[in-house]
């Protein structure tokens, strides 16, 4: 995969229309709710545990540079609820992760959309 | 007691818990029991035999599984449950009587810090809040349990009249005691520690913490109000009304905080 770019790497300077109310473990203030930002690329690891299902996204940003980003989002037992299994992403899986990054410039995300390869949404 | 409502502008009403009327509300309460138990609710279409009263008598049933109501209380910073009905309001000092020490301390306060990134419960009211989990309410003879999803946390409210113990160590849930104030379920919590949060933003509170709830069955609505009070906290008792809907086909999930726990510190 070396060479091949896998993550287009967009921040969408938008106030915040839709939000998923995810979580309720800890409050949203360590994230930026004002703006959105997608990441394009494939799955490393996707992790079906509480307190937050975690999946993790690498590829190369539009530098050229190799970035792994962490999306969470609520526990698996609410996310059952709409639909999530524990074998919805797996690893290599082409995946856009959207959500509002963390405000410290870690490359973490409270996850708001995903969109696998056949353009569903989750 | 001299419940607190919220008008229609998102403004509240002062109240006050007195030991006299919460005498006089106890007093309502045996009534509302016997009232139950002769049938007095029986034009009610949600009656359970048995199911919450010691006695056998007959009393409304709040059992099954609840969902809390949007708009819900957590969605940004300092707004938290503090007015559900206008959650655009960014600050609680409008609505939450602080005192003035207790309020530079929430403004200050770092989510970071929150009890909950470390899988400690949230306590209550926070435990009411959670915005995507639901509770099951259980009503059995001598006491109803409430099992949240939301960090898989159990309540013990007592119904069979055994008041509140004397000497109370302090905990995460207090202690709780119920009572049917006619088709009302009322719980009175008190022997809180001083650990847990009121809301997911840094409202920390005294163990003079003292709570009283409300549960009211509307069909497949639970109307549902908390009646805050804390001397060292704030400057009088505070109500917040929100209401939860009925789920009979969901399932509590699991919920184990510490399995994959990226937050503690």
């Amino acid at each position: 995969m070396k060479g091949r770019k896998l993550i287009s790497f967009l921040i969408v300077s938008v106030s915040l229309l839709i939000w998923i109310p995810a979580f309720a473990h800890h409050g949203t203030a360590t994230y930026d709710l004002q703006h959105e930002v997608t990441v394009e690329g494939t799955v490393k690891d996707f992790q079906w545990a509480s307190p937050h299902i975690w999946l993790y996204v690498t590829g190369t940003n539009d530098k050229g540079e190799i970035e792994e980003w962490g999306g969470e989002t609520g526990a698996p037992a609410s996310l059952a609820r709409r639909g999530w299994t524990s074998h919805l992403f797996k690893p290599g899986d082409k995946v856009k992760m959207s959500g509002h990054a963390a405000k410290d410039g870690t490359k973490v995300m409270m996850i708001t959309k995903i969109q696998t390869a056949d353009g569903k949404e989750y | 007691m001299n419940d607190i409502r919220k008008s229609g502008r998102g403004t509240y009403k002062q109240g006050i818990i007195t030991k006299t009327t919460r005498l006089a509300c106890f007093a309502c309460s045996l009534l509302g029991l016997f009232g139950s138990a002769t049938g007095v609710h029986a034009q009610n279409s949600n009656l359970s035999k048995s199911a919450g009263a010691k006695s056998g008598g007959s009393v409304p049933d709040i059992s099954g599984i609840w969902m809390s109501t949007p708009p819900r209380r957590i969605g940004g910073p300092k707004d938290s449950l503090l007015d559900p009905a206008d959650k655009r309001k960014p600050d609680s000092a409008t609505v939450v009587p602080f005192l003035p020490e207790a309020e530079a301390k929430y403004k200050s306060a770092n989510e970071a810090d929150s009890p909950s990134t470390r899988c400690l419960p949230p306590g209550i009211p926070g435990l009411m809040l959670a915005p995507i989990y639901p509770m099951a309410i259980l009503q059995t003879p001598g006491q109803v349990v409430v099992i949240h999803e939301f960090m898989n946390t159990v309540r013990w409210i007592y119904t069979d009249g055994q008041g509140h113990p004397k000497d109370l160590d302090p905990t995460w849930l207090g202690n709780s005691v119920g009572k049917w104030e006619g088709d009302t379920f009322v719980v009175d919590t008190v022997g809180f520690n001083n650990k847990s949060w009121l809301d997911l933003h840094g409202m920390t509170h005294s163990e003079e913490l003292h709570t009283v709830e409300r549960f009211h069955r509307r069909g497949a609505v639970l109307e549902y109000s908390i009646t805050i009070e804390d001397p060292k906290t704030f400057s009088r008792p505070w109500t917040v009304h929100m209401d939860y809907d009925s789920k009979p086909d969901w399932k509590i999930g699991e919920y184990l905080c510490a399995e994959n726990n990226k937050d503690a510190k």
